[in-house]
């Protein structure tokens, strides 16, 4: 079983975009949106909720006011600000918990010296596993403010290896999250590839830089596409110059083509919306990649 | 003994609001409100034991911007030259610096204050603790500080320092834009967000930032892909490492009991028979396993999990904060680059993009929001993303839709049907993304971006002092 | 000689679970008299992080002194060098199989984890 992991960096660089395509010219293959933050591909693809899961995670602290003693030992334990109080002197004042900032370190639970804090698990998203017309698909939503949103995407992948494996299917593909952090350091460990999405700006190439940098860090093999690469030739050129330098390869330069905004507001992927050069070159992309995942092996 | 030479490392650094000596208040009583922090070197660390215990500590420093010693001068608070040790005053012959501070909480090797009066990286020399059993002296003689009346002594003791409090804020400026007359209120805070990544929300914060004239501050609290500074290219002026504390087992203290592995909600300690094993990049620093171990064999020391780096180019001072790589944690990195925040002038935030925790890291104490957006499916299913994230804070917010031009009218008739104000709206153009693309900011480029951006300062600090103020 | 094996079911005909961290369960072997103990895993399986570690610390307390699993990251790695445990990855086919392995030298411990953390 290959999984291709499709990651930028930089948000807005087409990532969605190309993976609504790829999950068209795919023959059996699993969805994976692990962009748990701001999931977009559904949008294009459509999903039927099948199966639909609560994510927890952690726990997170609970002052009982009736058997509070007001005694402020949870406020002088916590480390991140998250108990506040109304002002009034220790003995009188009133401590509660604010969600948001609290940790679920679990310090002040062990401190209170009456008991007076509950610790329940923390509802931190929802996760679901649809039908799509081109295939099984699984996606999450995180819940605003919520945390560990890597063991989410960690979850996405879990499911979308199941479903492969039970079903027989030879390709998972996964819409990556933005950024280096957490959440992208669960969606590429361990893959068989990861496809970086760039565009030939500053920001696109200053992230794409630290994109590879994680990727060597995490030892996945990686390639390179420049998407939009006409807005700008020289930084595309110089680009390619600094992907080949790392001794990675560029597998496609895409032009900026308005119908991939087209074909978004139609709720189609790219290459069923239109049957122009950007399709064509899609439908090559995506011949290059499975060769580069069958080289891998 | 006289030429010998007495030569003392430094103990630690003090950090504070001050980075300016004119502005820096002359004595802890005229800077009550000033926080502060002083970094202890880990290998002193064990010494701060106990420190806690007391309210208030004596802080001895290096005046390390001192100027040459005077031994008559003129202090800080009167006209009358006196004596340099009646006095004091920097200029002395050993620039050694002593405040009474109050200690409001130690994190392993790092003292958070209050009332500092010291400049930012000031090298600390020694650390007292203050007692009123020793200290307190009552009916003393003030020798020419008794010729100075409070009042007199507060404000020329704050020196150029100005406390929060936008009013009386010397700093405030009056803009003309459009006819209208428009206050920034300095120490404001506009946060830039978008749900979604590469709508343009580091275009919107660079370009407000060049566009609002005079000083500004630029947060770059996009610590995984930090890109203002690829436009703005500062000189860069000062660089901090930020670090969240870790626990270190004494070995030869601890008897391997085990609690601090049990207290650890994150895995981070795993409890072995010969002792427990750390693994630091786990751990979220909450101190459970210092406050729960029976022998004291664990103390904390600074692991680095990213760097601040703060340049200036031109008026704007842009404050970048950069995550390491490999480093899953952000928040904490976010935390200290908004720290910079200055009272004296507007603050932008560049957020990261999202909804998770890093996002309202960077967003919470906002005084309002731009959320950038384009017209797209896309676009629009992570605005709704995004304002419910701003909604959930009490947030007010506006948009500002980019690429106008290439979608359809839903993300307007939503902000129209949620009574979210459009901004502005900046159009798709091929010069832009070209402008943008070779790296170059639109205001400096494009004489029609500048209108656009002086138009979306003003609406924002109209907004601002609007009465109908109130978070939807 | 006790070895833990991890395992996708509680027999040893199960096959051997690639995943140490995650594995659904330990079986403790005792490689003398082929006698063998189940250990349920479920609850590591939903950790938050740091699974491996647990692990670790699940089958260091059963007092096994080798591990046989499929993959080993550096966590779990340090955490069972740490608690003096010898770790054999590499294994396939079933529990009884990978413990025959081992017997005749087929399969040997070694030095270094063999995946980065985070594989899921």
């Amino acid at each position: 079983m290959k999984e291709l992991v499709v990651i930028s960096g930089k948000g807005g660089t087409g990532k969605t975009s190309l993976v609504a395509s790829f999950a068209a010219l795919a023959k059996n293959a699993v969805l994976a949106d692990c962009d748990v933050d701001a999931a977009d591909l559904h949008l294009v693809l459509a999903p039927t909720v099948e199966r639909r899961e609560v994510f927890t995670s952690g726990h997170e602290a609970i002052i009982r006011q009736a058997d509070c003693i007001h005694c402020g030992a949870c406020l002088a334990h916590c480390r991140f600000d998250a108990v506040k109080t109304d002002g009034r002197a220790a003995g009188e004042a009133e401590f509660t918990i604010d969600p948001v900032s609290c940790e679920g370190c679990g310090v002040c639970v062990h401190f209170c010296p009456v008991k007076a804090i509950d610790f329940p698990e923390r509802t931190c998203g929802e996760w679901f596993v649809s039908a799509t017309r081109h295939g099984p698909m699984v996606h999450a939503r995180l819940g605003i403010a919520a945390e560990n949103s890597g063991k989410l995407v960690s979850l996405v992948r879990k499911e979308a290896r199941r479903i492969a494996e039970e079903q027989g299917r030879q390709t998972i593909i996964v819409d990556g999250p933005p950024g280096i952090g957490c959440p992208v350091i669960a969606s590429i460990g361990g893959c068989s590839l990861v496809l970086a999405v760039t565009e030939p700006t500053p920001s696109g190439s200053h992230d794409l830089a630290r994109v590879m940098e994680l990727a060597e860090h995490f030892k996945v093999p990686l390639v390179v596409c420049i998407n939009k690469c006409d807005i700008n030739t020289e930084v595309s050129r110089q680009i390619e110059q600094e992907v080949k330098r790392r001794g990675h390869t560029v597998v496609a330069h895409l032009p900026y083509d308005p119908v991939v905004t087209q074909a978004q507001m139609a709720g189609q992927s790219v290459v069923e919306y239109a049957n122009g050069s950007l399709a064509e070159q899609l439908r090559g992309l995506w011949q290059r990649l499975e060769q580069e995942m069958e080289k891998i092996g | 003994m006289s030429g010998e030479t007495i030569a003392y490392r430094p103990i630690g650094v003090i950090h504070s609001e001050h980075t300016t000596p004119e502005d820096t208040p002359a004595q802890p009583v005229y800077a009550q409100e000033c926080l502060g922090r002083a970094e202890i070197i880990p290998e002193y660390a064990d010494g701060l034991r106990d420190l806690e215990g007391f309210s208030h500590i004596y802080l001895v420093y290096h005046l390390h911007r001192a100027g040459p010693a005077k031994l008559v001068t003129k202090p800080f608070l009167q006209d009358v030259e006196r004596g340099v040790f009646a006095t004091r005053a920097p200029c002395r012959p050993n620039a050694i610096g002593l405040s009474i501070v109050e200690l409001v909480r130690r994190e392993g090797n790092v003292l958070h204050l209050k009332g500092v009066d010291v400049l930012d990286g000031t090298p600390l020399l020694d650390i007292k603790p203050y007692t009123a059993k020793f200290d307190r002296i009552e009916g003393t003689r003030n020798g020419w500080q008794d010729e100075v009346d409070d009042a007199t002594a507060r404000k020329r003791g704050q020196r150029g320092y100005r406390p929060k409090d936008a009013a009386q804020n010397p700093h405030a400026r009056t803009l003309v834009r459009g006819g209208k007359e428009v206050t920034l209120t300095p120490g404001m805070t506009i946060a830039i967000a978008s749900g979604k990544g590469g709508t343009g929300k580091t275009t919107v914060a660079v370009n407000l930032a060049l566009t609002l004239g005079g000083p500004v501050r630029l947060l770059d609290c996009d610590v995984e892909e930090p890109n203002c500074h690829l436009f703005l290219r500062p000189k860069i002026k000062n660089l901090e490492t930020v670090g969240v504390p870790v626990p270190v087992v004494d070995a030869l203290a601890c008897d391997a009991c085990g609690r601090c592995a049990e207290i650890c909600q994150f895995g981070a300690i795993a409890a072995l028979k010969n002792g427990p094993l750390v693994f630091a990049e786990l751990c979220h620093g909450c101190g459970g396993c210092l406050s729960v171990c029976p022998r004291h064999a664990i103390r904390e020391e600074t692991r680095p999990i990213g760097a601040i780096t703060v340049g200036q180019a031109g008026d704007v001072e842009i404050v970048t904060g950069q995550l390491r790589v490999g480093e899953a944690k952000s928040p904490p990195l976010i935390r200290a680059v908004k720290k910079y925040a200055r009272d004296d002038r507007v603050n932008i935030v560049d957020c990261p993009p999202g909804t998770s925790c890093p996002v309202i890291a960077a967003l919470r104490g906002a005084d309002f929001v731009i959320l950038v957006t384009e017209p797209t499916p896309f676009g629009l299913h992570d605005l709704k993303l995004a304002v419910e994230t701003v909604r959930q804070f009490g947030l007010a917010c506006g948009v500002v839709i980019n690429r106008a031009d290439i979608g359809d009218s839903r993300v307007k008739d939503y902000c129209a049907a949620e009574s979210i104000p459009v901004l502005v709206e900046i159009p798709h153009r091929r010069e832009i993304a070209e402008t943008y693309s070779r790296g170059q900011v639109l205001v400096q480029v494009l004489p029609e971006m500048r209108a656009l951006f002086a138009d979306l300062g003003a609406r924002i600090m109209n907004w601002n002092k609007s009465p109908s103020r109130v978070a939807p | 000689m006790k070895i833990a094996v991890t395992s996708r079911g509680r027999t040893l005909e199960s096959p051997v679970d690639p995943r140490f961290g995650r594995a659904e369960f330990f079986i403790l072997v005792d490689a003398d008299s082929g006698a063998f103990d189940v250990y349920d895993n479920a609850q590591n399986l939903s950790a938050a992080q740091g699974a491996g570690i647990q692990a670790a610390q699940t089958v260091s307390r059963l007092a096994a002194e080798v591990v046989i699993t499929g993959h080993c990251g550096p966590k779990a790695f340090r955490t069972l060098g740490a608690a003096g445990i010898q770790v054999v990855v590499g294994a396939s086919g079933s529990v009884a199989e990978a413990v025959q392995s081992f017997k005749t030298g087929k399969l040997t411990p070694t030095e270094s984890p063999d995946v980065e953390g985070h594989w899921a």
